[in-house]
């Protein structure tokens, strides 16, 4: 149960910057979830973390202390790894045993945390299998467990449910968010599903390139992504983006393309030309954008070109001359019967803007 | 029906192959293993005689000859040689493997270029070096130049080994608490026991068939049994049926410890995938 904190870490192998001036604080007992695209160096804040990789630049404090001299096996860490790291010359009863052994634990506290592992990842009959007998969902519980039975002062998951399928993945993940929850291990997850992200994080920190996007918790990330690539990235489908010019009528501040063009509001207008930009980019995610299939005030007219039903929902990419975008809807709010080639009216509301410059790639605020 | 004598064919096409091959390559051992029950003039009568009474009297004089104590000395000298390589050869080759050494590829083609010498280059000035350390004629000094060979050996095989195991094992192990030497001692080293147990039969064949260095360096104490052997030509005449004797009792101290270890070996050969 300690407090992690990361300042200005830069990571390089040979010539590549892995991780570049990364900072962020893991407050004690939460659980943190990076993520970002594949190869962005989220298994490397790890290591970091975890003592496996010396920072060129940079200090981790855990605690508030000073922690780069502290060895790895003297943090206190349990690390569950992407590539799972299983002891192949031990079954798994003696792979989960393998750090309960080095911690000089009870013989009888140890096999009440094996059952207890035993049970929760539902391997009571693989036990006295070696990690080559098993399938890659059940190597994966095995590496898992061999954190869990551990009551260190830091997990640290590497994608610890990517090779399980998607129900029990699911399952795992609640289990994983209780556990933690109940011993108030300051735990570190690593995954690049921004669902399973959003679902069991206190704090997200969003990563690309060896560079911190944003750090917040989910709700923030999602309603207030901070620039175009955390826009970009959390949600699917994908947020539209659209590149619009800033024009002014008769004292009105229009957004506009060759395809529509969108009225501003005041607020945003003082904001705007604050700012003396001609160019903005304005992102909508596809879950509000509105659709009707007749005209309506400040909707422009589109062609539905796909459709794609989902469980409860469609989802329509839709062009519009130009430009195209996606939208999605639940069935149930939709007042027509949709069909591919029908024109219908699409309007994206101001509160569900996003605006970027194009420049910087960062939020545009109101205020500021 | 068509396929299933197809298929008997070629099967039966394959065993008459397979056992042809294997029996040439037998052929000697066999010859050698039958001679060692024959008599002086059973060996040499034509054609050789398949069917016989086998007679156990070239074993007996073998056994109370200086023969015995010749395969001692092989044993002993093999067996000493083989541990101490397997000792510093996978203490080495885990320090190749796993710390970055300046000019590491350098001092690994050095250390395999120690075995590349032919031995009768260097057998001379062996002899000279024993002879000043007053080591000449004994166990020790064809100790020592085993290990030379032995030792450069089995860094080569057994870095190959520790190269196969993911770091991220070790790693695991070193976040679970555990000392980097009990890293080596509980994980890295259980996981090349297979390399461990090819290393072990190939410097212990190596050591027991070693012929010119026991041959230059010892007269008496520390003959060992390939020059013992060597020796029972002798100007009276071959003893072909006591040397037969002699290389079967010398066969057998390589094929128990080839069976002992014969699983591990398997797996050695086929490199078991670790994940």
């Amino acid at each position: 149960m300690s407090e992690i904190r990361l300042e200005n870490i830069q990571v390089r192998y040979g010539k590549n910057v892995v991780l570049r001036d990364v900072s962020f604080t893991v407050p004690r007992g939460s659980l943190c979830v990076i993520t970002g695209p594949s190869g962005c160096g989220k298994t490397t804040v790890l290591r970091v973390i975890a003592g496996l990789t010396r920072p060129e630049k940079g200090m981790v404090y855990l605690d508030g202390k000073p922690a780069l001299h502290i060895s790895p096996g003297e943090r206190d860490v349990a690390m569950c790894f992407q590539t799972f790291a299983l002891y192949p010359h031990m079954t798994v009863r003696e792979n989960w045993a393998f750090p309960l052994y080095a911690e000089k634990i009870s013989p009888q506290e140890m096999a009440k945390r094996i059952e207890e592992v035993t049970r929760l990842l539902h391997m009571e009959f693989l036990l006295d299998r070696y990690p080559g007998q098993l399938s890659g969902g059940q190597q994966q519980r095995v590496a898992l467990g061999r954190a869990l039975v551990r009551r260190p002062k830091i997990y640290l998951l590497d994608e610890p449910l990517g090779n399980l399928d998607a129900k029990l993945r699911v399952e795992m993940r609640a289990e994983i968010r209780k556990i933690q929850e109940t011993l108030g291990i300051t735990t570190v997850y690593v995954t690049h599903d921004q669902t399973e992200a959003q679902a069991v994080a206190d704090i997200m920190v969003v990563m690309d390139f060896g560079e911190v996007k944003q750090v917040g918790t989910p709700e923030e990330v999602y309603e207030r992504p901070a620039n175009l690539f955390v826009a970009g990235f959390i949600g699917t489908p994908r947020m539209n983006f659209f590149s619009l010019e800033i024009r002014e009528e008769d004292n009105l501040v229009f957004l506009a393309s060759s395809s529509f063009s969108l009225l501003v509001s005041s607020e945003w207008a003082c904001a705007l030309r604050r700012r003396g930009k001609e160019k903005v980019i304005l992102g909508i995610r596809p879950e509000d954008v509105r659709l009707f299939p007749y005209p309506e005030d400040g909707a422009f007219p589109a062609t539905l070109e796909v459709i794609e039903p989902q469980s409860n929902e469609y989802i329509f990419t839709l062009s519009a001359r130009e430009v195209s975008l996606k939208a999605r809807l639940r069935r149930n709010a939709l007042r027509f019967t949709p069909s591919v080639g029908q024109n219908v009216w699409v309007r994206f509301e101001e509160d569900f803007w996003h605006l970027f410059d194009p420049e910087s790639e960062k939020r545009l605020e109101k205020g500021g | 029906m068509r396929e299933e004598t197809k298929s008997l064919i070629r099967r039966i096409v394959f065993l008459v192959v397979t056992l042809g091959i294997t029996l040439a390559f037998m052929f000697p051992l066999l010859w050698v293993i039958l001679s060692s029950f024959k008599t002086r003039l059973e060996i040499f009568v034509l054609p050789p005689k398949w069917i016989f009474l086998p007679t156990l009297q070239n074993y007996k004089d073998i056994l109370h000859s200086d023969f015995m104590y010749q395969l001692k000395n092989s044993l002993l000298v093999a067996a000493i040689s083989t541990g101490v390589s397997l000792v510093f050869g996978s203490l080495t080759a885990y320090g190749f493997s796993r710390y970055p050494i300046r000019g590491s590829d350098n001092i690994l083609f050095w250390i395999l270029s120690l075995r590349m010498l032919p031995p009768i280059a260097v057998v001379i000035p062996f002899y000279l070096l024993f002879r000043s350390l007053g080591l000449l004629d004994t166990n020790l000094a064809l100790v020592l130049v085993y290990c030379i060979f032995n030792i450069s050996f089995s860094i080569w095989v057994l870095k190959g080994f520790f190269d196969e195991i993911p770091i991220e094992l070790e790693e695991a192990a070193r976040l679970d608490g555990y000392s980097p030497a009990q890293v080596f001692w509980r994980v890295s080293l259980p996981l090349v026991r297979p390399g461990l147990a090819t290393t072990a039969i190939f410097c212990l064949i190596q050591s027991l068939n070693e012929f010119l260095v026991a041959l230059t360096l010892t007269t008496r104490r520390a003959v060992t049994a390939p020059v013992g052997l060597a020796k029972l030509q002798t100007f009276l005449g071959t003893d072909w049926g006591r040397i037969s004797a002699a290389a079967v009792i010398f066969m057998i101290p390589v094929v128990v410890f080839t069976i002992f270890v014969r699983n591990e070996l398997i797996r050695g050969m086929s490199f078991g995938r670790m994940r």
